[in-house]
């Protein structure tokens, strides 16, 4: 074999541990695999069979190389021993890369050693000098002419061996690393077929460790942005949790009214599951609202793209039934882009119910006050009925003359202790009235009926005014109540006048309400007093009871109604509004 | 004879209290509301004044004020419906303070207490 065919034979050989080496560096993108595969290929008897290899690479802020890891024997024994075990084995650097790239790394001695070198990279030592400048240095510090730099004395005592080899490694012309081999157990020289593969294979071991850590670093970041989806969704999920538990109803239509999406509560209003609800017509899920049609009011939202609320709405929605507040807001993409609408349903039934309940605790407290007024209104009747019994007493006793007028005293004030209890109750009574539609008219006519004579005995009269409307007045109420109102305000006016002339009743429809006029002439109402008559207990009057306007004014506002007094010119008019009840 | 102004608006209980001091041997002159109390005051010149302090015009409070400004010393008995006034009251210028009773026997006792 010629000398010509041994040097291409060999060539070929390295060539196909080049290729070796990369297919191999490229199954793998675990950065110690790929450095060790790199300084296996290198020492490998049947390959390029330098003795050691060191591997350094520069840190993540570019201010140190750092030993990564280191292949061969640790001492001459060692490599007899090895070089032995792969002959006999004849094992080839194929399978020896196969089982290298299965097996998990685990630090050598040399590794150690190598671990503990870190060596500033801006410094004028000849390592550092060569990485910078991406130079590979073929060192014998043995020969004559010595280098043109110093080594750094970490790497002298590290390899302890005079001639080495300096492989730069640089990426797209940015160093990252190098790599030193030598022969120290074999003695054999460094040739410049070696420094040429040892360039070629320095190549491709930058390429594949520039893509570990390219992977390496991808791989942070995908971790991070797994971290980062999870939050979102815990953050999405946690929105939805909100919309999901909230108690109103709530649901989200598209533009054509289609529900894409809504809530426990609404489907649980809707007594339907939410395969039910999605994909059909807001307007046809049941969802009713008294006096409103649902569909038309949607449609206005959309088309004057102006949001609306409904506050103590009567509603029915499958077969849940009461008040709520109802919105309808515009769901928008952004400031042009409609995306359809948002129907939101709050149930405030109980609500309303509770405000009706603490409405009447009011009233209690109310009735409260009502009995403390009444006991001391009451005080005064009781004073004098015992005191002038007392004195009958007495003289009875001593049998001395009775007093006449003691015994008409005491039946006077009994009076008027039955006139204060009867007020007082109705004040205060909570009787649930029954309504009814009735003829205002004809309970008017009942009423001048009543207090006539009493008109009489006050020497005036009290009409029905011919300018009153003719025909039924229908009104919606209790009959009663209102009769007993009317009769309370009747008798004041009759109290009140005086000069003859009598009390007018006027009745009219004006509008949707009936209005009944009070007229006399007579006594007037001082101005700072138009608010005090309507207070319970006050009274100008000595046999007065101050309830009569208190319970009038109570029974009208309960009708709906309005009370209103004007007292000028010598005459007093008291007003009564009342809302006309259908059919008249 | 001792002179006693009743000033009360309850025309009934006016009467029975002068009715009641009258057999008690006392001179009774009375008044249905604070204005015409202030006047008898000044005109007749009695020895005691019995006042409700609730009435409709001038009220007793407002009387018992002037007549104050002009004599420190004259007993006066607040007396009314109203019971929880005593507190307001107990400080002020008013010799006695009453509940309104039918029994009237407090309310002499407590004239004679003052006159004596
Ligand atoms: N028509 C009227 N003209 C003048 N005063 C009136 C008239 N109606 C009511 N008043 C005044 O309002 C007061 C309160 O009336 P009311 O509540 O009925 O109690 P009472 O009739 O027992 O006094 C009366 O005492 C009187 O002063
Ligand atoms: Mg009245």
């Amino acid at each position: 074999m010629s000398q010509m065919d041994l040097h291409y034979k060999s060539t070929l050989r390295k060539l196909h541990i080049l290729y070796q080496i990369s297919k191999y560096v490229s199954s793998t993108l675990d950065l110690p695999k790929v450095l060790k595969i790199i300084l296996t290929g290198v020492t490998f008897g049947d390959g390029f069979g330098f003795n050691r290899a060191y591997l350094f690479l520069a840190d993540k802020r570019g201010r140190f190389l750092e030993g990564r890891m280191a292949v061969g024997p640790a001492n001459q024994q060692d490599a007899a021993a090895i070089w032995q075990q792969i002959e006999q084995k004849k094992i080839s650097l194929e399978e020896f890369l196969q089982v290298q790239a299965k097996q998990k790394q685990e630090a050598s001695d040399l590794d150690r050693e190598v671990q503990k070198i870190k060596i500033p990279i801006h410094s004028q030592y000849l390592v550092a000098s060569a990485f910078r400048q991406n130079r590979l240095e073929n060192v014998d510090l043995s020969s004559t002419e010595s280098p043109s730099r110093a080594l750094e004395p970490q790497i002298a005592a590290l390899i302890d061996y005079p001639r080495f080899c300096l492989v730069p490694m640089a990426c797209f012309g940015r160093p990252m690393g190098a790599m030193i081999v030598d022969n120290k157990y074999n003695c054999r020289r460094i040739t410049d077929d070696d420094i040429n593969f040892l360039l070629m294979l320095s190549q491709q071991a930058t390429l594949a460790i520039e893509n570990a850590k390219a992977y390496h670093d991808l791989k942070k970041i995908v971790r991070r942005l797994v971290n980062i989806n999870q939050k979102i969704n815990t953050l999405k999920e946690y929105n939805e949790n909100i919309l999901e538990n909230i108690p109103i109803g709530i649901c989200v239509s598209d533009h054509a009214y289609i529900i894409n999406a809504c809530n426990a509560r609404f489907c649980s209003m809707a007594h339907k599951t939410r395969d039910m609800l999605k994909g059909r017509l807001i307007s046809e899920i049941g969802l009713t609202i008294k006096g409103k049609n649902v569909k038309r009011l949607l449609r206005k939202v959309m088309h004057v793209q102006k949001n609306r609320s409904f506050e103590r709405a009567e509603y029915s929605f499958g077969q849940n039934k009461g008040l709520c507040n109802l919105n309808l807001a515009l769901f928008r993409k952004n400031e042009k882009e409609l995306q359809g609408i948002i129907v939101i349903v709050d149930d405030i039934t109980e609500k309303a119910k509770m405000e009706e309940t603490l409405k009447e605790f009011r009233n209690l407290a109310q009735l409260g006050q009502l009995a403390a007024h009444v006991a001391h209104e009451i005080r005064n009747p009781l004073v004098a009925i015992g005191g002038y019994a007392r004195r009958l007493e007495g003289q009875v006793a001593r049998g001395s003359p009775i007093e006449q007028e003691s015994l008409h005293i005491i039946s006077g004030e009994v009076h008027r202790l039955e006139n204060i209890l009867s007020s007082t109750l109705q004040f205060s009574s909570q009787k649930q009235v029954v309504y009814q539609k009735f003829d205002l008219l004809a309970s008017i006519r009942e009423c001048i009926q009543v207090v006539c004579s009493y008109a009489r005995d006050k020497d005036t009269g009290i009409r029905l005014s011919g300018q009153s409307c003719r025909g039924p007045v229908w009104v919606n109420g209790s009959p009663e109540q209102l009769k007993q109102a009317l009769i309370n305000l009747f008798k004041n006016s009759i109290e009140a006048s005086y000069g003859g002339e009598a009390v007018k009743i006027t009745v009219k429809r004006s509008r949707e309400r009936a209005v009944i006029y009070i007229e006399n002439k007579g006594k007037l109402i001082e101005a700072g007093d138009m608010e005090k008559i309507f207070l319970p207990f006050y009274s100008t009057k000595t046999e007065g009871t101050g309830l009569g306007l208190a319970v009038t004014k109570k029974i009208i506002m309960e009708h709906r109604g309005e009370i209103d007094v004007c007292s000028k010119k010598g005459h007093t008019v008291f007003t009564i509004k009342l809302p006309l009840g259908g059919g008249s | 004879m001792k002179k006693i102004l009743v000033v009360e608006d309850d025309e009934h209980i006016r009467k029975l209290y002068a009715a009641e001091l009258a057999d008690e041997g006392y001179m009774v002159v009375v008044a249905g509301d604070g204005d015409l109390g202030y006047e008898r005051y000044l005109k007749e010149k009695p020895d005691l004044i019995t006042v409700d302090i609730k009435m409709e015009r001038v009220d007793g409070i407002r009387m018992m004020r002037m007549i104050r400004k002009r004599d420190k010393k004259i007993p006066i008995i607040i007396y009314t419906a109203y019971g929880e006034y005593s507190q307001d009251f107990s400080t002020w210028a008013a010799n006695a303070y009453l509940v309104k009773s039918a029994n009237l026997e407090q309310l002499k006792k407590k004239i004679k207490q003052l006159l004596r």
